[in-house]
């Protein structure tokens, strides 16, 4: 990107990823289905 | 887990009617099939091949991104079948999985309409209804689509038929989605109430001036 792009590029979401809990507070979710979501990266 | 994620588990996993509204990109998507999937998963009733949820979609695009996510929560290969439908490719291939057996349904409104006027669904065993992007269908112009759509499936389904909105907006036909479809009981998740911008965290936008 050029520096005129970076001088115009206006970034429009200002929101932090907002992560608020993991699966510890869902027993429903089984133990196969953690680990599947966690080797996917989601934790 | 994502806001979207953790509001939303208990309230579909205890088969609450439920509106969410949140930006697209939020992660809503895992939001409503993890919850479900265990929750089938638990009674015992993924794999016989009878329709048990079914998601309305206002793009190929998104429903197709919404089935790789209830594939990508498979415990083995087999243990539930996810179909696809939506328009410009042939009908018949459709018609022939469903026949044979879905689980989970992800289609586009028009098609699930042809669908529906060939008589190739059975909704005795749906448990579970989910519009997502519900204000882009109505942009789309498939207002009437989904109307026609929700009333069939609501004359055929089981009475307890969970219904689960998702809408970046809340617009006024929403509304009335919600009253004429959904248990008075209702619950409403806001994550985008208080939010500067309307516009996803996790998509990155860029505006360029151009001088034309």
């Amino acid at each position: 990107m050029s520096m005129q792009q970076q001088q115009l590029a206006i970034p429009v979401a200002d929101v932090a990823k907002r992560a608020v809990g993991d699966f510890d507070n869902f027993p429903e979710i089984t133990q196969k289905s953690r680990e599947i979501l966690i080797a996917r990266g989601i934790t | 887990m994502f806001p979207v994620q953790f509001e939303t588990f208990n309230h579909v996993w205890k088969r609450k009617d439920l509106i969410v509204r949140d930006l697209t990109g939020s992660g809503k998507t895992l939001g409503f099939s993890l919850p479900l999937v265990e929750f089938l998963r638990k009674n015992k009733t993924l794999g016989n091949g009878k329709i048990k949820a079914m998601v309305l979609a206002p793009t190929r695009e998104l429903a197709l991104q919404v089935a790789k996510e209830f594939n990508l929560q498979k415990h083995h290969e087999n243990e539930y079948n996810v179909l696809t439908v939506y328009g410009g490719v042939s009908i018949d291939d459709q018609t022939y999985q469903l026949r044979k057996g879905v689980d989970i349904f992800v289609g586009t409104t028009g098609r699930i309409l042809d669908h529906m006027e060939r008589k190739n669904f059975d909704f005795t065993n749906l448990r579970t209804v989910i519009l997502d992007e519900a204000d882009q269908m109505l942009k789309l112009g498939f207002k009437e689509d989904v109307d026609k759509i929700m009333f069939t499936i609501k004359d055929k389904a089981p009475k307890d038929l969970q219904v689960l909105l998702f809408s970046a907006t809340i617009p006024r036909w929403v509304k009335e989605i919600a009253e004429s479809f959904m248990s008075p009981h209702f619950e409403t998740i806001d994550l985008a109430q208080n939010l500067k911008n309307k516009t996803s965290k996790t998509v990155h936008h860029l505006a360029i001036n151009c001088p034309w």
